[in-house]
């Protein structure tokens, strides 16, 4: 196949023999000879189980009805060469190759038994909209388009992948999101030079501005409702086919306390939830930390009281207070990582070993002390109250960091993490976005809806932090 | 910057880390909380220190916090910093001093001055401001082997104590830092709670501690105890009171008791034509019937005035005594001084030489405005 160029020929079993071989010799190849007119004999050839056959048949008879009609076959252009068929033919397209004529048209029969819409099982919500992206592309473009009914929704098709020829559709508002931004998603997109993107996440590596962070600069969500919003917000995504995860940019780092529930609640309590987010982040990054530094270097921090409750609980443990720490930590880690990937029969009898070896027995044994249980399991639940973006991941392994600071340096260690990281933090940058916005560079009027919740009445400017061309939202009327 | 420089930058800071790092750190097992100091007059003019120190006990599965019980270790030197640091040969773990909660001085001690004491404690740094502050005539170390009841960690106990001066009026709380303060400015002249052990009246075996009275300083030396009703005056003066109980006469035999529920206090200072001091208190103090022991006791505002005179008349006499007192040993408990100070900066520096004399001869005027608010549903 040196000549990407090979046209199809107008010999029948020609065209045949160099398709097959194009096709690799596939057995799943199915070429049927059929004449469709007097005189006129076609061949139809699809990939067995990829295309709806029922869908294939009734295309074909309407075709010998009326040859006009060819529109009506989601035609857009005629195919001219092997490759073509070829490309048609992997992506689940039925091809009529006219043998005469040397053409061929291509029909798209796919159909595929794929999962239906469902709850997102990765962000769960109370109150709100319970569907789910799936693995589809046009139905994930369905999703959105279903809430978000406005003709400014502009949707754009890429391939990438040399041999994977991925679909995927990049999301943007017309009139809203900006379009530099938008030119640089294109530009970067077109670039990518690997041979499969088989997740929303190899889109993420290949694109994002700093392949070496820890942290994600872009966001991925399974709703379609957290989508709209961000597009609302002159942010665009990425859909990228086989995947329930579309890709939201820019995204920066506040955001990863933000869930869409916010908004299906009143604003005290969305706020509220949004506070205790913030606050169990910061808790899940410090508190081992905290516990570590106070216990080894600031004793007179604690009250009498609970430093003799402290010291008595630690008197029988051997470690010293990071060791302790760390087992703690490294054994949540394994459990939650367990608690994942076990199947969901044995689920039962991980959580009771877990929670009887590592909470109970450890304390008899004198092992960890019950203080270190309590911060351990603590921390651990804190870093599940954020929504699932990778920003979880980072906190977790941040603790580490922290810990270790915290036992060499005391206070001074913690803060000396926290400047760095906060230093890190504001040098990154998110398609041009800072990743520490709103809240450096500073701006107050965009922080009341991070920090917190604005009521939806009060909320009539898109945040300038996305450079958005049109940043009012609506006019209130009085 | 090259990836080598990077690199090496990065070697360096791991390296400061891990060179500097852990010093001062210190487990909680390596360490035994002090939770009390008594000071005592040691041999040939030294001190002698006594830490009670929190027994931990192990292998339970609750923690007891503060319900441990404890031990005692003492030694000698001729400063305080000595004493406390040889007392680390007697200890098998560093002493975290840092949560002493009480720090009771022997009256021998205190009589000879505890200024420099006071500035050694200070120079700890470990110390916290707000640890109490007790006199205790006799051997200080034996109000730390006193348990009470509920609580076999003393200090605990005298923090509680000292609390109940809220209601009481017999003792006050006073801290490291309000001692030091008052030795730094020389405002006026402190005053420290006592402690006392005493037997309890039912159980005769049962030891207790109480805290009664306040031993007047002048300057950092001991001058003597005010007992009950002096105490009561010279709170209700420095409006530091709270709670007390006052009580009339009603008949003969019965008296009836009004709780103090509020009191407010105004000192003002002038100076005559002969340049003595002339100091007027007035007090102002609301109470509420709490008891009656006589019968036949109509309560109509006729009666109600006059048990707010007789009230009067017993805050007067109270006050009264703490004067007394107070001129007695040139005590300045009220910074009477510093108020002409700030009034007449031209004429206290003569006077700052002789203040004592001065002071034990200043007139005082006393006002006090009783007032009865409740009688609480009694008819």
């Amino acid at each position: 196949m040196d000549n990407n160029k090979a046209m199809l020929t107008c010999d029948e079993d020609e065209n045949k023999r160099i398709l097959r071989e194009w096709m690799q010799n596939t057995d799943d190849l199915v070429m049927v000879s059929s004449a469709i007119d007097l005189g006129q004999s076609v061949t139809v050839c699809y990939l067995a189980g990829l295309i709806d056959g029922r869908q294939l048949d009734q295309m074909l008879l309407l075709y010998k009805e009326d040859k006009d009609r060819l529109p009506a076959f989601q035609v857009d252009a005629k195919v001219h060469t092997f490759e073509e068929v070829a490309n048609g033919l992997a992506s689940g397209m039925s091809v009529l190759l006219f043998d005469s004529d040397g053409y061929g048209i291509t029909i798209d029969t796919l159909g595929v038994q794929l999962r239906s819409v469902d709850e997102p099982t990765s962000e769960a919500t109370v109150k709100g909209a319970r569907s789910g992206f799936t693995e589809s592309l046009q139905n994930n473009i369905a999703l959105v388009r279903y809430q978000f009914a406005s003709p400014s929704l502009k949707v754009e098709y890429r391939i990438a992948g040399q041999l994977s020829k991925t679909k995927m559709a990049i999301l943007s508002v017309g009139g809203i999101t900006n379009p530099d931004i938008l030119q640089e998603v294109h530009q970067r997109i077109d670039e990518i030079p690997a041979d499969a993107i088989l997740g929303s996440n190899y889109i993420e590596e290949w694109i994002t501005d700093n392949r070496g962070t820890l942290f994600p600069l872009l966001e991925s969500t399974e709703r379609p409702d957290r989508v709209i919003g961000a597009l609302l917000d002159g942010r665009i995504g990425i859909i990228v086919q086989g995947t329930p995860f579309v890709l939201l940019l820019p995204f920066v780092f506040l955001q990863a306390f933000q869930v869409s529930e916010d908004y299906a609640w009143s604003y005290y309590i969305g706020s509220l939830m949004r506070l205790i987010r913030l606050f169990s982040g910061m808790v899940g990054l410090l508190l081992p930390a905290f516990y570590v530094a106070t216990v080894t270097f600031h004793h007179e921090l604690v009250p009498t009281t609970l430093l003799q409750s402290i010291a008595s609980a630690k008197e029988p443990v051997p470690f010293p207070a990071v060791v302790e720490s760390f087992m703690m930590m490294i054994a949540f880690e394994i459990m939650r990582e367990a608690g994942i990937r076990m199947p969901k029969q044995v689920g039962q009898a991980v959580s009771i070993v877990g929670a009887l070896i590592l909470g109970q027995a450890a304390v008899e044994a004198g092992i960890v002390s019950p203080i270190m249980v309590i911060v351990a399991a603590l921390t651990g639940i804190c870093t599940f109250t954020l929504p699932p973006t990778a920003i979880n991941y980072v906190i977790r392994i941040l603790q580490f960091v922290m810990t270790l600071l915290a036992s060499l340096l005391g206070y001074v260690g913690i803060m000396v993490g926290i400047i760095m990281l906060l230093t890190y933090l504001a040098s990154l940058r998110s398609f041009g976005v800072p990743y520490l916005g709103p809240a450096a560079p500073f701006n107050l009027s965009e922080l009341t809806d991070v920090i917190v919740r604005r009521p939806h009445t009060k909320n009539n400017k898109r945040p300038s932090l996305f450079r958005v061309i049109h940043n009012t939202r609506f006019r209130s009327k009085s | 910057m090259s990836w080598l420089k990077k690199q090496q930058l990065a070697t360096l800071l791991c390296l400061c880390l891990a060179v500097t790092g852990c010093k001062g750190s210190m487990e909680l097992n390596e360490l035994h909380i002090v939770h009390s100091v008594a000071i005592d007059q040691g041999e040939d003019g030294g001190v002698r220190v006594t830490a009670e120190i929190a027994k931990l006990s192990t292998g339970g599965q609750q923690p007891k916090g503060m319900q441990e019980s404890t031990f005692y270790l003492t030694s000698e030197g001729s400063s305080l910093f000595e004493a406390a640091r040889l007392m680390r040969t007697k200890s098998d773990r560093t002493l975290l001093w840092g949560h002493t909660t009480a720090i009771i001085f022997s009256t021998d001690l205190a009589r000879g001055g505890i200024g420099k004491q006071i500035d050694d404690i200070r120079r700890l740094r470990q110390f916290r401001n707000s640890t109490l502050i007790y006199a205790m005539e006799g051997r200080a170390y034996e109000a730390l082997k006193v348990s009470m009841p509920n609580l076999s960690i003393s200090s605990q106990a005298l923090r509680g104590l000292s609390e109940g001066g809220e209601s009481t009026a017999l003792t006050e709380q006073t801290s490291l830092i309000d001692v030091y303060q008052e030795l730094i400015n020389g405002y006026k002249d402190i005053s420290l709670p006592s402690v006392e052990v005493v037997k309890d009246q039912v159980d005769n075996k049962l030891k207790l501690l109480q805290t009664k009275g306040l031993y007047a300083f002048k300057g950092d030396h001991l001058i003597a105890l005010m007992h009950a009703s002096e105490t009561k005056g010279y709170l209700r003066a420095a409006a530091k009171m709270n709670g007390s109980i006052e009580a009339v006469a009603c008949d003969a035999k019965h008296k009836i008791t009004f709780e103090n529920i509020s009191n407010r206090s105004e000192i003002e200072v002038d100076l005559n034509k002969q340049q003595m001091p002339e100091v007027n208190i007035e007090i102002y103090a609301d109470l509420d019937l709490v008891s009656v022991q006589c019968d036949k006791v109509k309560v109509d505002p006729r009666t109600i005035a006059g048990w707010e005179k007789e009230i009067n008349h017993s805050i007067t006499e109270d006050l009264e005594r703490y004067i007394r007192f107070s001129q007695k040993h040139k005590v300045d408990l009220l910074g009477i001084g510093e108020m002409i100070h700030r009034k007449h900066p031209k004429q206290w520096r003569k006077m700052k030489e002789e203040w004592g004399t001065i002071y034990a001869d200043t007139t005082f005027t006393l006002k006090v405005h009783g007032r009865v608010d409740h009688t609480n549903f009694t008819f």
